[in-house]
């Protein structure tokens, strides 16, 4: 009895984790270095059961960041390139670390990049922050994403490299499938 | 008298003689059909047991790949097509293992991903001052990065300046781009001017494999017609071991469809017109055609398969079989009598049997397959033609049946009649003819380089060329390698090759060469040598210093402080070996230019360039390294034909003496059997003396040959000889005659043969007509000449005449 109540909690917690959701999106990503602002924006598709996140970008048109599974791909304008997570540990890191910050699985992002968390609200919103513990040649120095508290749906997310390059999104127009 | 006894039994007993001959060969045929056939022509060399480059070296992979080039279009244009050539010729990919004519972006990538964790791996300890003088001159690097990160647009430019703003990367791959000597277009490969696209197919088979290889050639060709068909503006060209191989097998085979087919309608007309007969036809072709069955289904009980070069090889000693059948009939109408011609043709036509096989069983003591394969198969062909000659055959000649055509006869007659040891002109003449061989026998060349017996064609040879033109620069292209056991026992022996071929460049031996294994690949061992040398290297003392003269040198530049902190992070971090090998990030087509697992054993490939002059001290050089490998099919084969032919002069040294003592135990006569060897040795010392005069050399195929002149030799030799001793015991010089006109017909037939094969277009096809027609010419020549001038000779001295005379 206690094994299928097991069960059934760990469907349900599935269930109400599970997300499909469409919205507009702006990203900025400023550089530090050269104090450059770079804007872009497009439209994003989340699917956390297939393991499927779409960037399309509009600006600039025709690019786009694809999570298909354990695969990326990428059209940095009008560069192509398909890259296979698993050869590559930096992208599969990246990979796990949105789709698990974008399906409110923050605890596990954090605990696959050894980060200290924190978690605050503001309004409507709760602000988890992802802080890496030590300087590191790639990855983010700190990740902070806001999710609506009412549907668990993040609308920010901002993360910043080591070497001080910020990239902020923001998702707007949310409509969940 | 045994023949004899055999055909009055069989005569009697008709039904018993067709069942056996039609059973034996519905037998001998259905499993003769059965034999399997390799086209793989490295079984021509021995198996070298004690040689670990020999052993692996057919095997190889890297040395059996297909250089595919494009051109005549715009780059961009090219690379378009490149993908829809491709993706033709995929759609069927059997009997390709890879393919490499596109470096997509994502392996970059990855290849960039793999050497952010494992750094140290990459960096040998050599270049540890380089590294001071990195941070002693990070001002100077600093300006540049300023350019860098102010041109950047996507942040990727300022991610890399931040994890090296020393630029320590151009410490660790030095010049890696310019010794490969490609440049990418549209992620395609192309030459170094991008005018020729490049695309490199590696077969699942060996080069050597000329069936899957000529399939393979069959459905590239198929697909490069189609694709020329519409774009006519390109040019696809091919070349490569397979495509060498492919070219040769269908040449070779077309040449001998040819040859054998107009020789064979040349002979049956000639043979019809002289004796009147159209069963002439069939006569001489059943007896040959069971020898053959025979033979092939003795080869598919013994062997299961044989080698199709052996039996290609082996069609010639058809020839003997033939001369055998053409002795048996032409003697038959001359005497009208099957009983007599059996007692008069069964010894003679036996012991040229025997003694042709003696000529061909010192192949079995060579330790090439395929020359043994051809030694088994002739054997086999003649027993089963002889035998069906002197059983079967009597049987469907017929006693009243002498129609000849008159008028050729009387020309033969006069030709065979002359009394040519009575011409003390040609007597000198051919004595010359002969010294003359002989003193330049010793001359004759063995030509070791596989690739002249090889056929090339135009095409394949434009390819060579303009691959040569485009990316060697008119210098020599060759690779070396490195087998061991285990990948870091190769590695770490790729280490060693790696300084060697590194001090021949500096001592400009080589005037290019790349350590990019060395580079890329390394074994644990070293990698953690290396990584515990970075962490002595990056003190705390070390990473403060080199991050004061970053963050000093940025703050010059205006660039902020703070932003090289990934540097710091690369420089302190935690580091592990890693397999680049075993990652999968570097693609197979890629891959295998450099590291091939091959048998459990692990080879390291290195490319070089050189001026052609230094090919040999440099193979020389590295031939003797342990674990070294010249990878160069013709290198190793080379040393394999010169052993063959050290060989091969052993074995015709056993077929000699074999065929000596059988003449001897036949003829009981020292002298006489010395006589009748006497065409036979010295027809092999005219073919090389001559073949020397005209700058012919011996080759693996044409020497294989001189064992056919052997039995040849012998052959008319034992005729001419039983004529000869006809004559003495006052029997008339009827048999002599006989004997000559069906020698006469045997040796139509094979000059025939021989001049048709002058005209094949495949240099070893070619080079067989040549060498046996030599052989042949002065085996008649000593036959009709010398040995009746020496048995004349012996007839003078009494106790010799005494001797013979019984």
């Amino acid at each position: 009895m206690k094994k299928l109540l097991t069960i059934v909690i760990a469907m349900l917690t599935f269930a109400a984790s599970a997300q499909k959701v469409e919205c507009h999106f702006t990203q900025t990503k400023f550089i530090k270095a050269s104090g450059k602002t770079v804007e872009s924006e497009g439209n994003f598709k989340f699917n956390s059961n297939e393991n499927k996140l779409e960037m399309n970008y509009t600006k600039p048109a025709g690019d786009y960041f694809i999570i298909d599974g354990k695969t990326i791909k990428i059209n940095l304008h009008g560069k192509k390139s398909v890259v296979d997570t698993e050869k590559n540990a930096a992208m599969r890191v990246q990979r796990n670390t949105l789709m698990n910050c974008l399906s409110g699985n923050w605890k596990k992002a954090a605990e696959d990049n050894n980060a200290v968390t924190t978690q605050t609200e503001k309004g409507g919103n709760k602000i988890v922050t992802l802080t890496a513990p030590k300087t590191s040649p790639r990855g983010y120095a700190k990740i902070v994403i806001t999710y609506r508290k009412s549907d668990n749906l993040p609308v920010e997310m901002v993360m910043e490299e080591f070497n001080g390059t910020v990239t902020t999104y923001k998702l707007s127009n949310i409509v969940k499938k | 008298m045994f023949f004899v006894a055999i055909y009055r039994f069989f005569k009697k007993h008709k039904a018993l003689l067709y069942t056996l001959m039609v059973l034996s060969g519905a037998i001998f045929a259905f499993y003769g059909l059965k034999l399997q056939y390799e086209e793989d022509l490295s079984k021509l060399l021995p198996v070298s047991e004690s040689s670990e480059a020999g052993h692996v070296f057919g095997n190889l992979k890297v040395k059996d790949k297909i250089f595919m080039q494009m051109t005549g279009a715009e780059p961009e244009v090219l690379a378009a097509y490149v993908d829809e050539l491709m993706d033709s010729i995929m759609t069927t990919d059997e009997g390709i293992a890879n393919t490499l004519y596109r470096i997509d972006p994502d392996i970059a990538l990855n290849a960039l991903d793999f050497a952010m964790m494992h750094v140290p791996s990459f960096v040998d300890t050599a270049l540890y001052p380089q590294f001071d003088e990195a941070i002693a001159n990070a001002g100077e690097t600093m300006a540049h990065n300023q350019e860098l990160i102010m041109n950047d647009e996507t942040g990727a430019l300022t991610q890399m300046v931040s994890t090296d703003p020393l630029n320590l990367r151009k410490c660790l791959m030095p010049d890696l781009s310019s010794g490969v000597g490609f440049t990418l277009v549209n992620d395609h490969l192309f030459c170094a001017d991008s005018t020729v696209a490049l695309i490199f197919i590696s077969p699942d088979f060996q080069a050597f494999n000329s069936h899957d290889g000529r399939l393979l050639m069959k459905n590239l060709r198929h697909h490069v017609k189609v694709f020329n068909e519409a774009h006519p503006d390109v040019e696809v060209l091919m070349h490569g071991a397979v495509v060498r191989s492919g070219d040769n097998s269908r040449v070779m085979k077309r040449d001998i469809a040819i040859t054998v087919g107009i020789s064979m309608l040349i002979i049956l007309i000639i043979l019809c017109f002289s004796f009147k007969s159209f069963g002439m036809i069939w006569q001489n072709a059943l007896p040959v055609a069971y020898g053959t069955f025979f033979a092939m289904a003795c080869m598919y009980w013994l062997k299961g398969s044989m080698s199709l070069m052996s039996m290609g090889i082996g069609s010639v000693v058809l020839g003997v079989a033939v001369s055998y059948c053409l002795h048996v009939i032409v003697h038959q109408r001359f005497v009208g009598s099957i009983e007599q011609m059996l007692k008069e043709e069964a010894l003679p036509v036996c012991l040229g049997c025997l003694t042709t096989i003696g000529a061909f069983v010192g192949l079995r003591f060579t330790q090439s397959d395929l020359l043994k394969d051809f030694g088994l198969f002739a054997t086999f062909a003649l027993i089963g033609n002889t035998f069906f000659v002197l059983v079967f055959l009597p049987h469907f000649l017929s006693e009243q049946e002498c129609k000849r055509n008159e008028k050729v006869f009387r020309y033969i007659s006069k030709i065979n009649n002359y009394a040519y040891e009575s011409n003390p002109y040609w007597v000198a003449v051919l004595s010359i003819f002969i010294l003359i061989g002989i003193v330049f026998s010793p001359k004759v060349e063995f030509d070791n380089n596989l690739k002249h017996i090889g056929y090339e064609s135009d095409n394949l040879h434009k390819s060579e060329n303009l691959y040569a033109e485009k990316n060697n620069h008119g210098a020599l292209q060759r690779h070396y390698a490195v087998i061991a056991p285990t990948l870091d026992e190769a590695l770490d022996a790729n280490n060693v090759l790696s300084q060697t071929l590194d001090s021949l460049r500096r001592a400009g031996v080589l005037t290019q060469y790349t350590p990019a294994v060395s580079v890329l690949f390394q074994s644990e061992k070293e990698q953690q040598h290396r990584i515990n040398a970075w962490k002595r290297y990056w003190t705390p003392e070390k990473v403060s210093e080199a991050m004061t003269a970053v963050r000093k040198a940025a703050v010059d530049n205006e660039l902020p402080a703070d932003i090289f902190e990934p540097f710091r992070g690369m420089v302190e971090g935690d580091y592990e070996p890693g397999d680049l090998y075993e990652s999968g990030i570097v693609p197979e087509g890629l891959l295998c230019n450099f590291i091939e697992e091959n048998e459990g054993k692990y080879l390291i490939f290195n490319a070089v360039r050189m001026n052609p002059d230094h090919k040999g001290v440099v193979d020389e050089c590295i031939a003797e390294m342990p674990h070294a490998l010249v990878i160069d099919p013709f290198y190793y084969t080379g040393n394999m034909i010169t052993m063959i032919h050290r060989d091969f002069n052993t074995a015709l040294l056993i077929s000699a003496i074999f065929v000596f003592v059988v003449l001897l135990f036949s003829f009981r006569n020292v002298f006489l059997a010395l006589l009748a060897f006497l065409p036979m040795g010295l027809s092999w010392y005219v073919v090389q003396g001559w073949m020397a005069i005209f700058g012919l050399p011996f080759n693996l195929i044409n020497i294989v040959i001189s064992t056919f002149i052997f039995g040849i030799g012998v052959d008319y030799s034992i005729f001419v000889m039983q004529g000869l001793i006809a004559v003495q015991n006052n029997e008339g010089t009827r048999l002599l005659q006989y004997h000559k006109v069906a020698i006469f017909f045997s040796a139509l037939v094979l000059a025939v043969v021989m001049v048709t094969m002058l005209c094949a277009v495949h240099p070893a096809i070619n080079s067989i007509g040549i060498c046996t027609l030599i052989g042949m010419a002065s085996t008649i020549f000593i036959t009709y000449t010398l040995q009746p001038l020496f048995f004349r000779w012996m007839m003078k001295a009494p106790f010799m005449k005494k001797k013979i005379l019984k």
